[in-house]
């Protein structure tokens, strides 16, 4: 784990998505935030706590590319899933970039099945299951300004 | 008369041409990433105050990119709606060749770049050199750097250049590089109807159903992978 990571464990949805709206708080636009990690670790949760931390309120569909889910709040917030995605190619051609250089904040799960399309700066999130309820989660931050969210964070926590 | 659209990159345009290829009217404004909510109403006023009535339409000439995904998209769906709609030929134009053609005359080679994200340039250059225009490198994505290795000497630089790459063209290739000021640098779709008018004027067009948006892949972007990280 690179020194600059911040690892806990959450013992519920909530405390989850608590985490992750703690994060959503201290966005403000443009920021890129790959979730990775197995089937059911929580990947959506977290998004849903971002979702929260940015002052989301109303849900809106993507018109023009189908894996995203548009949702306005104080910057808008892309929530993007590759699960169906083969490759950075795809992604690539189905207009990823229009989001990455937008306005809003990408949370993008599944992010390892198209990593080459996904700017190097950017907000790793692990997420392990420890137990039914136990989740480890790791933020791993890549480049300054994800390092100074993580820092950032660590103060909030106190 | 010709219909040009431009929706290439948050600088659209749109612009109505005469039979012989003269402007009658032109629109360009930021629109930010609007363009779908924006377009047909600065379609609708250029028709008004270039007094082309849709009847009058021979052909619709639209800009293919390089430029944004979405951007691309509205003008390209546009055009084709308007062109089937009204039975009319299309024709598709190079958004860097647009960029480029207003510098022919100089002779020199012309570099026309957009911004394509993450530091990297989208670039194509051209040149007319005796009576011929041509296209001399594609459009492709690279960085300053690789862009700067190519210029062998004196070009035109032109398109909407990310103001760090412009101050590393001109701090490396010093007097070799030509840069167009200030407003003469705003892509117009004057310049793109002009390109369209040239191909349509002798009966030339594209078939309206594989006419795509040139849209470029960064060069890192791999087609598979996949696995633990
Ligand atoms: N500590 C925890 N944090 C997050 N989710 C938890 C936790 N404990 C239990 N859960 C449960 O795990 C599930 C996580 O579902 P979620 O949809 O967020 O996962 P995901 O990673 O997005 O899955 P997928 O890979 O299918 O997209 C939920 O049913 C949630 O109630
Ligand atoms: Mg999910």
């Amino acid at each position: 784990m690179p020194a600059l990571s911040l690892r806990l464990t959450t013992r519920s949805p909530e405390e989850t998505q608590e985490l992750g709206s703690r994060l959503g708080a201290l966005l403000r636009g443009g920021e890129v935030i790959l979730l990775l990690g197995d089937l059911g670790t929580g990947k959506t949760t977290f998004v849903q706590g971002l979702a929260r931390g940015l002052g989301v309120k109303e849900y809106t569909k993507s018109p023009s590319f189908v894996l995203v889910n548009e949702y306005q709040g104080r910057v808008p917030l892309y929530h993007i899933d590759f699960y169906r995605i083969e490759g950075g190619a795809e992604a690539w051609d189905l207009g990823l970039e229009d989001y990455v250089q937008g306005p809003g904040v990408c949370a993008i799960e599944w992010a390892e099945r198209g990593m080459s399309a996904l700017p190097p700066e950017r907000m790793i999130v692990r997420l392990r299951r420890i137990s039914e309820d136990q989740r480890e989660i790791t933020l791993e931050p890549h480049g300054t300004r994800y390092e100074r969210l993580v820092a950032e964070l660590r103060e909030t926590g106190r | 008369m010709y219909l040009a659209i431009d929706t290439s990159t948050s600088t659209a345009g749109v612009a109505l041409l005469a039979e012989d290829g003269a402007i009658r009217s032109e629109l360009t404004w930021v629109a930010g990433r609007n363009h779908t909510v924006e377009l047909f109403g600065a379609i609708e006023q250029v028709l008004g105050q270039g007094k082309g009535p849709l009847s009058e339409l021979r052909g619709v000439v639209v800009a293919r990119g390089p430029g944004s995904f979405t951007g691309i998209r509205v003008g390209m769906s546009a055009a084709k709606g308007l062109a089937a709609g009204l039975g009319l030929p299309i024709v598709g134009v190079s958004t860097l060749e647009a960029e480029a053609i207003p510098y022919a005359w100089s002779g020199l080679p012309i570099w026309a770049v957009l911004d394509a994200g993450r530091g990297e340039l989208a670039a194509a250059l051209f040149q007319d050199a005796g009576s011929a225009w041509s296209k001399l490198e594609e459009e492709q994505i690279l960085s300053t750097e690789r862009l700067c290795q190519k210029v062998e000497q004196h070009s035109v630089f032109c398109g909407e250049m990310p103001p760090v790459a412009e101050a590393y063209i001109r701090e490396r290739l010093r007097d070799q590089a030509v840069f167009p000021a200030g407003p003469a640098r705003l892509r117009r779709a004057g310049y793109i109807g002009y390109l369209g008018w040239m191909r349509l004027s002798h009966g030339q067009s594209d078939d309206p159903v594989t006419l795509a948006p040139l849209y470029l892949r960064h060069p890192a972007v791999l087609e598979k992978e996949g696995g633990a990280l």
